[in-house]
């Protein structure tokens, strides 16, 4: 028949090997990039709700702290979990924390690093904080503060030299407004805390 | 369809057709073979329209439609000589009778020619011919007519009984 011979025809034209492996190759490398681009994308989502609702990460260091400072890698453990290091050449904090110093349990806040269990629910607000203090055995003094609304808690550690110096701090906050301003209450902790720089 | 290896499935399953589809339009294998990158690469960006069991239709549709886009292009029209080297294609073909009714189906003009591939190739219907070339089924129907009559003609009626 004259349409199975057409048939057959055609059955016998085929794409060039050379050129079915290119296109395959060039069609898994566009559906490969396709799926990490959507997956960035919804990494960049995320993390842009992260922005929007989410709280600021932050870590400052605030002295080089070198005194007495000789040789190798010092490195100390933070109440929250973060590591502070300082070599000859750099000096480093982590952000944010692995152990969250405070906990609230049936509308009340509670400060938990350190064995602690503290209820400080009147203590901190808007505009107020409580604060924490530990020296270790080095003479190394971190102070934890915590504040703002029960539903609005953040905190941040700060972590001075046995001369009084701060060195560094690290913590989480809701900024309260789209300038990333810092809530009162750590501008006061900031402000007071100040005297030790 | 969001699977990858579904894509590369089609295109495993496909890729000759959509060949033999754009060599029939295009009678230039190199164009042929930018179609088929083309046409899945098209259908990569639009997986979100593959709907199951209707894939063929729709890789026919985006090779048909791609195919028209180059036939209109300004390059294509101002090429000087279209590169028919559809002859290498066929170097392992049996028998001159092959080749006979290659060159007649090939030497048909373009509109005569995808509707004998379509309908005596793929197999699909008047109906679904018209849909893929946005035209009537009674045209279709005229163009099938007319292309088995020059095929008759230039087969020398050896074949006129069986088509």
């Amino acid at each position: 028949m004259m349409n199975s011979k057409i048939k057959q025809i055609f059955d016998e034209i085929k794409l060039s090997d050379e050129r079915d492996v290119e296109i395959k190759a060039l069609l898994t490398a566009k559906l490969y990039e396709n799926e990490n681009k959507n997956k960035n994308e919804m990494e960049n989502l995320i993390m842009i709700k992260q922005k929007k609702y989410r709280v600021l990460l932050i870590a400052t260091i605030l002295s080089l702290g070198l005194v007495g400072f000789t040789f190798g890698t010092q490195a100390i453990k933070l109440l929250t979990g973060v590591n502070y290091e300082r070599g000859k050449n750099f000096t480093s904090i982590e952000m944010g924390y692995e152990n969250e110093p405070f906990e609230i349990r049936e509308d009340k806040v509670f400060f938990v690093l350190n064995e602690e269990n503290i209820d400080i629910t009147n203590q901190i607000s808007e505009d107020d904080y409580y604060k924490y203090e530990y020296t270790d055995e080095n003479g190394y003094k971190q102070i934890v503060i915590i504040g703002g609304s029960i539903e609005d808690v953040g905190f941040n550690i700060y972590l001075f030299d046995n001369n009084g110096i701060s060195l560094a701090s690290s913590g989480q906050y809701n900024p309260i407004d789209d300038n990333m301003t810092a809530p009162i209450w750590i501008q006061k902790a900031d402000s007071e805390l100040n005297k030790f720089r | 369809m969001n699977d990858s290896h579904e894509i590369i499935k089609l295109y495993d399953t496909y890729k000759n057709k959509v060949y033999r589809l754009a060599l029939s339009y295009l009678k230039n294998t190199q164009d042929a073979e930018d179609v088929v990158q083309v046409v899945f690469l098209k259908l990569i960006d639009n997986r979100a329209n593959i709907i199951h069991g209707k894939e063929q239709a729709l890789i026919t549709q985006i090779t048909i439609n791609h195919c028209k886009d180059i036939l209109r292009s300004f390059w294509r029209k101002n090429k000087t000589e279209l590169n028919f080297d559809i002859s290498s294609e066929s170097e392992d073909f049996e028998n001159d009778e092959q080749q006979i009714i290659l060159n007649a189906v090939i030497g048909l003009s373009t509109k005569y020619r995808i509707a004998v591939y379509l309908h005596y190739y793929d197999g699909y219907t008047f109906s679904e011919i018209a849909k893929f070339l946005n035209i009537s089924p009674s045209a279709v129907s005229m163009r099938i007519h007319r292309a088995r009559k020059i095929l008759k003609k230039e087969l020398g009626g050896l074949y006129y009984d069986e088509l």
